[in-house]
């Protein structure tokens, strides 16, 4: 059977006829959740790998991860849910919901983050030396920021519902994706001047090429995620035309490919010198390319058809 | 008794009495079904025909939809095997919504219970039956559990004027619908998908 023999159906209203229907719940707020908790995360898991010469300049990327993942992607998600007052009930499954555990890593990165942002203050702007109690606490934030990271890619993946999501490759593009957004923001906080020296014109470039590496991945997951979704069920294929032919595909070729990727991999080598309004460039376009593919991932999404499901078709026509 | 359901797709007209039926007996707010009857037309023409695929929550036995709750709200009633959510511990997140393969949960959104007639207050039969909603939550087929308790069977089976929709309890090797499934090969609903549902189609 083509998968184009069931329609799409996008309706608010329940409807009797067999189609590809999308998931109508998870939509701008989880995208926006979803997008800050990834970022934020992935800023502050970066920020800890930032040389200890560059402390001033771990400390203000720190604190900005830490700050997106305390406030927006808390927000965003507080306000998404229907009772939100219930939110600390969330906490009751850890033993098999990934969302409990994402709520568990979330907590833990608000509370130790803050304690690792607060102390490291003396380290960075009073020369202070990184104690043991600080390390130790260091490292609980950072195993926190990257299963912040990472759980709501294995939430979609987990999710055997949708086929764009039941896909092992979610979380490790996610994951990417979040360290992209680190990697750019630190350089492009690197590029104030109140922090102008931090990184050597070494350092910067070094810390370019990862992000050159990082969007080259990026590319290179993508044309393997479309690939394999050509290779799936039928909601998958429809997923995947409705990304690049037939909803959406100004969304993923402009945005995800040519502002999030292309341009972004292009730029640095066209302008040649690094400045901060070429990186505020770099950044803008790859936060639009990693809220584009996000956006796609989470819209796309079309639960499989009963009817197409090859033991129904039996039962069905055996009686013609 | 394991709650189970067999469903003859060789005897279902599309007539809708069992969408009706569970929508009456629960007052289920406007614009959401817990069980409906889904219509499809295949083949081309001059070789067309008509199906009909009723469908209503499974009651897994491996639940998605439990497994990913986060506050315990989706569970399953141990002695009957029905999956059922709990209001009072329901956050909304539709975390549920988006594992059920089968598209069987529906979130009641602010404002649902507002009545079919905005504006001019709730029917007697809907001031009746909204208390047992909660905006904000998710709510889902209960396989007419209380009825099953008091030895009837769900609206939807007695409802079905061509006794398409059968019932019965899965743990007994003798009932009528573990006959069904063992003599007439009987299938689950996207069985590859590791949910094991409860109900099962014959043809
Ligand atoms: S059919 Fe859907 S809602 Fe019902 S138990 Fe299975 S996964 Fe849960
Ligand atoms: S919406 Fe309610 S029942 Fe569904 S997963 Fe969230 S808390 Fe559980
Ligand atoms: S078993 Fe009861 S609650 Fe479930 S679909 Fe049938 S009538 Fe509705």
């Amino acid at each position: 059977m083509l998968h184009r023999d069931v329609k799409y159906i996008e309706a608010d209203d329940p409807t009797f006829e067999v189609g590809y229907n999308p998931q109508t719940e998870w939509k701008w707020l989880i995208t926006l959740a979803f997008f800050c908790g990834e970022l934020g995360a992935g800023i502050f898991l970066v920020s800890l790998f930032i040389p200890a010469a560059a402390a001033k300049l771990a400390f203000c990327v720190g604190l900005l991860g830490w700050l997106i993942v305390a406030g927006p992607k808390n927000l965003f998600h507080f306000i998404y849910l229907g009772k939100p007052w219930r939110f600390w009930r969330g906490l009751s499954r850890p033993g098999t919901s990934w969302i409990t555990r994402g709520f568990y890593a979330t907590f833990a990165l608000c509370g130790f983050g803050f304690l690792h942002v607060v102390m490291f203050y003396d380290v960075a702007f009073n020369g202070a030396t990184p104690t043991p109690m600080g390390q130790a606490i260091m490292i609980v934030a950072g195993i926190s920021a990257f299963v912040v990271m990472i759980y709501d890619g294995i939430v979609m993946t987990y999710s055997p519902s949708i086929p764009l999501w039941n896909n092992s490759l979610i979380p490790v593009l996610r994951t990417s994706y979040a360290l992209m957004g680190g990697v750019t923001m630190t350089l492009l906080v690197s590029m104030l001047p109140a922090l102008a020296g931090q990184f050597t014109g070494e350092q910067l470039h070094l810390w370019s090429q990862i992000e050159r590496g990082l969007v080259v991945a990026n590319m290179l997951m993508i044309v393997i995620y479309v690939m394999t979704l050509t290779y799936q069920v039928t909601a998958a294929k429809e997923s995947a035309y409705l990304i690049i032919r037939d909803k959406y595909p100004a969304v993923f070729w402009f945005g995800v490919v040519a502002i999030g990727l292309i341009a972004i991999f292009l730029l640095p080598i066209l302008v040649q010198t690094e400045s901060l309004g070429l990186l505020l460039a770099v950044a803008v376009f790859e936060l639009i390319g990693d809220f584009c593919i996000l956006f796609l991932l989470l819209r796309a999404g079309v639960f499989s058809p009963l009817r197409t499901q090859p033991s129904i078709d039996e039962a069905l026509f055996s009686r013609a | 008794m394991i709650w189970g359901m067999v469903i003859d797709l060789k005897l279902c007209i599309g007539c809708q009495a069992c969408s009706l039926a569970c929508k009456t007996e629960y007052g289920i707010p406007r614009g959401m079904y817990w069980t409906k009857t889904l219509i499809d037309e295949v083949g081309v023409f001059p070789n067309v025909t008509r199906v009909y695929l009723p469908q209503l929550c499974n009651h897994c036995e491996e639940a998605p939809c439990e497994k990913t709750c986060p506050t315990g709200a989706s569970y399953t009633d141990e002695a009957t095997g029905v999956v059922l959510v709990d209001y009072t511990k329901c956050m909304g997140c539709r975390a549920c919504y988006v594992a059920c393969p089968y598209q069987n949960r529906h979130y009641v959104k602010r404002g649902a219970l507002q009545g079919y007639y905005p504006g001019k207050g709730l029917t007697p039969f809907e001031a009746q039956s909204y208390p047992h909603f909660t905006e904000g939550t998710v709510t889902k087929c209960v396989g007419c559990i209380e009825r099953v308790m008091g030895g009837l069977d769900p609206a939807c089976v007695t409802n079905c004027p061509t006794y398409a929709r059968k019932f019965g309890d899965l743990s007994d090797p003798n009932s009528e619908i573990r006959q069904l499934i063992r003599s007439r090969n009987a299938v689950q609903p996207m069985a590859e998908k590791g949910t094991e549902p409860k109900v099962y189609y014959i043809s």
